[in-house]
């Protein structure tokens, strides 16, 4: 009991701590329109690559790239933003050493992390959905909505997502000279593998077959498939409860791996030294 | 005269020379800065295949990503350079020499674009191997004028960018984030930036690559008459964006610098 009080502590402690890192910068309109100014602009170049072909036709395959771009914020912020925690730590503040001092896994105080910038991807999230819908036509519906369906795939998006993020965050302890790059190299990957702006049919078979073991992918379409039903998607032939179960399994597969590879990244990266190995790159 | 040319060439080279061999001394950045960056490119190749796009735009989207291995070089390599060495503790040692700081900054510029050139080369490679994309090179010394003068203009920027990063703290590192993605938008990255109308696209012309694109696009797609004003308005544009920012760059620089001083913020570390 004293433990998870502990843990809970600790992530609440790692939550505060990611939100003044991320934050306090700059003052809170500054900070508000740069969350936002990111992600609009990714909606709007997908938005221009489509009216530019359609001649300003509005279309399911729109709708698809702009739920997908809206929600990257998510991926980014909660996947890359647990690799680049790590590599702040040890090459930026330099503090690394001294969070192994506190009696508080490494990882706990990495998805404390990672929820702070969920929390912030969420400003953004909202204002670009908002900005989708009312300037450029997303037409979502509230009586076609599933909400039971988006509420529980949403939350479990999540899991699967900071999971992977311990995986990044293994690879970029134990990487000394292109840790900055990785956790940009990996999101933009997951840009081309996920279905995040186009439907995985579209790659070749090598690279559709792995983007069907991310999570990630079936969270975009469950989102997708949640807010317009049955359109536009990477899975035409699946329904609704099989892109949830296989958004369960890859989850939890995601989470066995992320955490154990997580412990042994650790794990080497004590042994090799470069734990707290500043390399100036 | 002569002893300042040589003592300012010699910086230049001295500064571009790591930047150059620590690239061969790390050969696994080729697989981080090169094939991994990418795979984001690829994904809007595949975003114009699934709207069943023309050839050309597939082409439109190679010559873009191509492009922005140079604007991350301006951003990261050129504009926070300063802002890194000041958080390494070099930055003193820079302000210490005796040649002109813009010699630093040309020398960066030319190391810096070593690596982006690689990585655009890899893309249009990739564009070509595996996306089948033909350019049009009947106008070659005219495209070549257009890459050097964009070059020029977007280093320029990327000089004028390092000075003002000298007076930032962290916020250079939000800048430059947020710098990103609205540049690839208002340069018409991934799509020909006529789709935003004459006016608005002239606007966004002030960013050298949006120019620079544009022209490179017409010249060897020319098929795809997409253009947003003639290629010789656009050379014209970024010639004068060249000369502007490179005084710019140097006045800023020295002011700057010398605003840095008195606010005693030259060497404030982790702010």
């Amino acid at each position: 009991m004293a433990m998870i009080r502990r843990t809970l502590l600790a992530l609440r402690t790692s939550m505060w701590l990611g939100w003044q890192v991320e934050s306090n910068w700059t003052d809170p309109f500054l900070f508000a329109v740069y969350s936002l100014v990111r992600p609009l602009a990714g909606v709007l170049i997908l938005f221009f690559m489509f009216v530019v072909l359609s001649g300003g036709q509005r279309g399911p395959m729109l709708n698809f790239f702009l739920v997908g771009s809206a929600l990257w914020p998510y991926v980014v912020n909660s996947l890359q933003g647990i690799a680049f925690t790590v590599v702040e730590d040890r090459e930026e503040y330099r503090t690394i050493r001294y969070l192994y001092l506190v009696p508080v896994p490494y990882a706990v105080y990495l998805i404390g992390r990672a929820v702070a910038k969920a929390v912030i991807a969420s400003i953004a999230v909202i204002m670009t959905f908002g900005f989708a819908v009312i300037v450029l036509g997303l037409p979502i519906d509230p009586t076609v909505v599933d909400a039971p369906y988006l509420t529980v795939s949403f939350l479990l998006g999540f899991v699967g997502m900071w999971a992977m993020g311990m995986v990044v965050a293994a690879l970029s302890l134990n990487l000394t000279q292109h840790a900055w790059s990785l956790p940009d190299a990996v999101g933009g990957a997951l840009y081309l593998l996920c279905g995040a702006i186009f439907p995985i049919t579209q790659l070749p078979t090598p690279l559709r077959l792995a983007g069907s073991l991310l999570p990630v992918t079936y969270w975009l379409e469950a989102m997708r498939r949640a807010l317009f039903g049955l359109s536009i998607g990477s899975f035409p032939s699946l329904s609704n409860e099989a892109i949830f179960l296989r958004l369960v399994l890859s989850t939890i597969g995601a989470c066995i791996m992320g955490f154990g590879i997580f412990a042994w990244g650790e794990r080497l990266a004590k042994t090799s030294g470069n734990l707290d190995r500043t390399s100036n790159y | 005269m002569t002893h300042n040319l040589l003592l300012n060439l010699r910086a230049v080279i001295g500064r571009a020379y790591p930047r150059i061999v620590g690239q061969n001394r790390a050969p696994t950045w080729v697989f981080y800065d090169i094939l991994l960056p990418l795979l984001a490119v690829t994904a809007f190749v595949f975003v114009y295949r699934a709207l069943n796009a023309p050839p050309e735009f597939t082409g439109f989207v190679i010559i873009g990503g191509s492009m922005l291995a140079f604007w991350g070089n301006v951003l990261w390599g050129m504009g926070a350079e300063l802002f890194w060495e000041k958080n390494d503790g070099t930055l003193e040692l820079i302000m210490m020499v005796p040649c002109s700081r813009m010699a630093i900054l040309v020398g960066m510029a030319a190391g810096g674009m070593f690596a982006a050139s690689l990585r655009a080369l890899v893309t249009i490679i990739v564009g070509v191997v595996l996306f089948n994309v033909r350019f049009d090179l009947s106008r070659l010394p005219m495209l070549l004028a257009v890459f050097v003068l964009t070059m020029i203009a977007l280093y320029g920027l990327g000089m004028l960018f390092a000075s003002l990063y000298l007076l930032w703290g962290r916020e250079a590192w939000h800048i430059n984030n947020l710098l990103m993605e609205p540049v690839n938008l208002t340069s018409g990255m991934y799509f020909p930036v006529r789709a935003f109308g004459q006016m608005l696209g002239l606007i966004f012309s002030l960013i050298p690559l949006t120019p620079g694109l544009d022209a490179m696009r017409q010249l060897l797609f020319p098929a795809q008459p997409m253009g947003l004003i003639p290629v010789r308005y656009e050379i014209a544009i970024l010639a004068v964006l060249g000369m502007v920012f490179a005084v710019a760059a140097s006045r800023a620089l020295r002011y700057m610098e010398n605003l840095a001083k008195t606010e005693g913020r030259l060497t404030v570390r982790w702010q």
